[in-house]
């Protein structure tokens, strides 16, 4: 026997510039500080990966992250996602030098599914994050959607995956909008069809209330990491106890 | 004389390398002047992307020989991931192509198959843990960090070493070893981001700032 994979702990931060923000369902409600000095902390605590999420961008048509990221990367040295309106390779380009390591791309993508090819081709796939909002139409059905839940794509969740991945897309970022700021624990039924459908790590987010539900979902479904938000910003959970949690229940998770 | 130069050539992320070592007490200078970089003290060669792209950029910035002369003076070279898979004869990402020609083999895709013949997702992105092979850590850019310190890799492709005797430290891929460090002399590289490993990682950015005061 060999030790299975590590699956990564990651914290999720939606960002309205400059200022982290808590959502429900996507959609923003509350400023909560200086997201890159919340990075600092969970970088501190032990945290895998940081994602930053623009919530606005793709409404104002633009993206305020890149200081965030700079600012961020003074002190904390591990991988950053960046996501919100990421339209173009000079976007792409603009975050790198930032220091970002890896942008996730959704509206983008979806009206123009070759962008994958064309970004996964100049900065590798292990750049693109394919970044899916998925909410449930019907039993053991998604749809994508764009805008943080707003605006509707037509594509079916699991097709859309499949389809980005072949594409290009090195990882998957999977938030299922209806369960998103719930705390009523992750959609295991989606994670588990998104990722024994692709052959990329997928990254399960949204509804997570308890490390039970972190618990329930790796036991049930095989995605590579969980991407966590409020339980931290509000300080429900720090990342050792997360991490600590996920080790006792043998789920292999980074020793610190 | 720039004491530590990270060559500079459109490869990605190269602020955390330059803000990294500069945490770990060093002067970067990012670079892409052949002068500076073959008279370097100390060299890193970041790199994240294609293989291709990165060796042709390279190449049409005419920086591939300053890197080989300077190697040649036997002054420390540091690769990172694509900048350590260049040190090699070449990388079939994409059609091969032909890298530096520093250490013996190849890169080849991550096999797409664990130890137990069930299939596992590339990229291999994760924190791993870094395992000895023949080489010993002390005194090398791994001196001081634990057996099975964890370290992030993402990555699709990976060196497939000809002579054991280069590897440094290894990683398991649910029991697939995979290429983690390699050392011949003084030139060093690594396929994980050291840069990007925490506190672990930027331990070994100080190993090898402090390689130029051991010479």
């Amino acid at each position: 026997m060999f030790d299975k994979n590590k699956k990564r702990i990651i914290a999720r931060l939606d960002v309205k510039a400059p200022n982290l923000i808590k959502s429900i369902n996507l959609e923003g409600l509350r400023k909560l500080g200086s997201p890159a000095k919340f990075a600092e902390k969970y970088y501190k605590e032990g945290v895998d990966e940081i994602i930053y999420m623009d919530v606005v961008a793709s409404l104002y048509q633009r993206n305020g992250l890149g200081d965030i990221v700079k600012l961020t990367t003074e002190n904390v040295f591990i991988p950053i996602t960046v996501g919100g309106g990421i339209r173009t390779a000079e976007d792409v380009e603009n975050m790198l030098r930032c220091g970002a390591d890896k942008v996730a791309i959704n509206t983008a993508a979806v009206s123009r599914p070759d962008l994958i090819s064309e970004l996964a081709n100049v900065y590798g796939s292990q750049c693109i994050v394919i970044s899916i909002e998925a909410k449930q139409t019907a039993s053991g059905e998604w749809e994508a959607y764009t805008d943080n839940g707003r605006e509707k794509t037509g594509l079916d969740v699991v097709e859309w995956a499949k389809r980005a991945a072949s594409l290009g897309a090195g990882e998957v970022l999977l938030t299922s909008v209806d369960r998103e700021g719930t705390r009523k624990g992750f959609d295991i039924e989606l994670t588990r069809k998104v990722s024994d459908a692709v052959n990329i790590p997928v990254i399960a987010s949204g509804g997570m209330g308890s490390v039970k539900d972190m618990i329930d979902l790796f036991g049930a479904a095989n995605p590579e990491a969980i991407a966590i938000a409020d339980m931290l910003h509000y300080e429900r959970l720090t990342v050792q106890d997360i991490r600590r949690s996920a080790l006792d229940s043998g789920i292999p998770v980074r020793k610190i | 004389m720039a004491e530590l130069v990270i060559v500079n050539y459109d490869a990605g992320n190269i602020r955390s390398v330059e803000r990294a070592v500069s945490v770990c007490g060093g002067t970067p200078v990012l670079s892409s002047d052949p002068e500076v970089i073959s008279s370097a003290n100390l060299l890193i060669l970041p790199g994240v992307g294609a293989f291709g792209k990165c060796i042709s950029a390279l190449r049409s910035k005419n920086l591939d020989k300053p890197i080989l002369d300077y190697v040649r003076s036997g002054k420390p070279i540091l690769g990172i991931c694509v900048g350590m898979q260049m040190l090699f004869d070449g990388s079939w990402e994409f059609g091969f192509h032909k890298g530096l020609g520093l250490i013996p083999g190849e890169v080849k895709r991550v096999p797409e198959e664990s130890a137990d013949g069930t299939s596992h997702r590339v990229p291999h992105v994760t924190w791993q843990e870094l395992e000895p092979k023949h080489q010993p850590w002390d005194d090398s850019v791994l001196d001081g960090i634990h057996f099975g310190a964890s370290c992030y890799f993402i990555h699709s492709y990976a060196a497939f070493v000809k002579d054991e005797n280069d590897v440094l430290a290894t990683c398991s891929y649910n029991g697939v070893e995979l290429c983690a460090a390699v050392r011949r002399g003084n030139l060093y590289g690594l396929q994980f981001h050291p840069e990007k490993s925490g506190s672990v990682g930027l331990k070994i950015i100080s190993n090898f700032i402090s390689l130029n005061e051991a010479q």
